[in-house]
C-alpha cells in the first residue's frame, strides 16, 4: 500500500500545519493503525528515511522488514542536499530564495523544480511521463508548495537530532535491505554504506546508473529486491 | 479499481484528527509492504513499479507476494 503524507498528493494540505519529520511520523502511525495492519515491511525513499525509521526503531516487533531506497536519517560524511534542497533549506539563503521561486507567477519555482526533478531521473522518456505528473501537486489548489518549504526548514534539524539515534540503529535487529541508485550524487553510494555500517546485519544493493528516483529508472530490480526480502527470524543478531 | 496500466488497487481516506490522508491499497499477501514517498514528490513515485509487467510476475514467481 502507499500514501500521500498530508500536504502531499491527494491527502488534505492543511494551511499553517507542521508539516515537519516528527509529525508525519504521525502520519504513518495514522495509517498503520487506522487499517489494523499487524507485521509489515517499511519502504522509505528521500524524505520518509526519518519518519519510516523512527517508527521502526520504536516498534521493531510490527516491523517485518526495513527497506530503504536513496534516503537519509542522520549526519553522514558523504550526505548533501540536491541543489534545490539547498537552496530552500540553508537559512538565510532560503529566506531570499521563496520570494524569488515565487516571481511571474511561480515560473521560477516551475523551472527549478523540472530541472532538480529532471536530474533525478536516468532515462528522458521517463522523465518526460513523470515529471509534469508529479508537479500537478504544485499548480493545485491547495499546493503542495506550503509543505515543501516547510519540509525543506524543518530538514537540518531532522538530520541534525537523528545524529543522536546512531546508537539505537546499531541496536535494530529486523531485516533491513539498502537499495540505492549508485548515480544519486547527494543520497549517494557513500550514505548507502554509511547506513550499512551503522545498520548490522543489513544488506547493501547499489544500482549501477540509476539515479535518486532509483524506483522509477529500475523498477524490476527495486520490486524484486523489496519481495524477496527475508523474514523477521533471519535478521543476523 | 484498476487504474490503466497499474495493478489493481481500492482508495481510501484515513482520518488524522480533522484531516484526511490519501491511501492506494493493492490487495496482497502478509506481510503487508507500506511504500512512502519524500519530497517534492508523491505516490506517483511508485507507478513504474506497481505496472503489472513488472509486479505480477515477480509476485508470482517462488518466495513472497506482492
Amino acid at each position: 500500500m502507499l500514501f500521500d503524507f498530508l500536504g502531499w498528493g491527494s491527502s488534505d494540505k492543511p494551511s499553517g500545519y507542521p508539516y515537519t519529520a516528527d509529525n508525519q511520523v504521525g502520519d504513518l502511525d495514522a495509517v498503520i493503525t487506522q487499517l489494523g495492519l499487524g507485521q509489515f515491511v517499511l519502504v522509505a525513499h528521500d524524505a520518509s528515511g526519518p519518519p519510516a525509521i523512527d517508527w521502526a526503531l520504536a516498534h521493531p516487533e510490527r516491523v517485518a522488514g526495513l527497506v530503504l531506497l536513496n534516503t537519509y536519517y542522520c549526519e553522514m560524511p558523504t550526505l548533501r542536499p540536491p541543489e534545490a534542497i539547498w537552496l530552500f533549506s540553508t537559512p538565510v539563503i532560503r529566506s531570499v530564495a521563496r520570494p524569488v521561486s515565487r516571481m511571474f507567477g511561480n515560473w521560477l519555482f516551475r523551472r527549478m523544480y523540472w530541472w532538480q526533478v529532471g536530474s533525478f531521473i536516468r532515462d528522458a522518456d521517463v522523465r518526460r511521463e513523470f515529471v509534469p505528473l508529479l508537479y500537478q501537486q504544485f499548480d493545485a489548489t491547495p499546493s503542495a508548495r506550503p509543505a515543501f518549504f516547510r519540509l525543506n526548514e524543518d530538514l537540518l534539524p531532522t538530520v541534525q537530532s537523528r545524529t543522536q539515534m546512531i546508537s539505537k540503529l546499531k541496536e535494530f535487529r529486523r531485516p533491513v535491505r539498502i537499495i540505492f541508485g549508485d548515480a544519486d550524487p547527494s543520497l549517494n553510494s557513500g550514505v548507502a554504506r554509511t547506513f550499512h555500517e551503522f545498520l548490522p546485519g543489513s544488506e547493501l544493493f547499489l544500482i549501477p546508473g540509476a539515479q535518486h528516483f532509483v524506483q522509477l529508472d529500475e523498477p524490476e530490480q527495486v520490486a524484486r529486491l523489496i519481495l524477496a526480502m527475508p523474514g523477521p527470524g533471519s535478521a543476523s543478531a | 479499481m484498476m487504474a490503466e496500466g497499474m495493478m489493481a488497487y481500492q482508495e481510501t481516506f484515513v482520518q488524522r484528527d480533522q484531516h484526511r490522508i490519501y491511501v492506494r491499497d493493492h490487495s496482497g499477501t502478509e506481510p503487508a509492504i507500506i511504500l512512502m514517498h519524500g519530497f517534492p514528490d508523491n505516490v506517483h513515485l511508485y507507478d513504474r513499479l506497481l505496472r503489472p509487467s513488472v509486479s505480477l510476475p515477480l509476485a508470482a514467481a517462488p518466495g513472497r507476494a506482492i
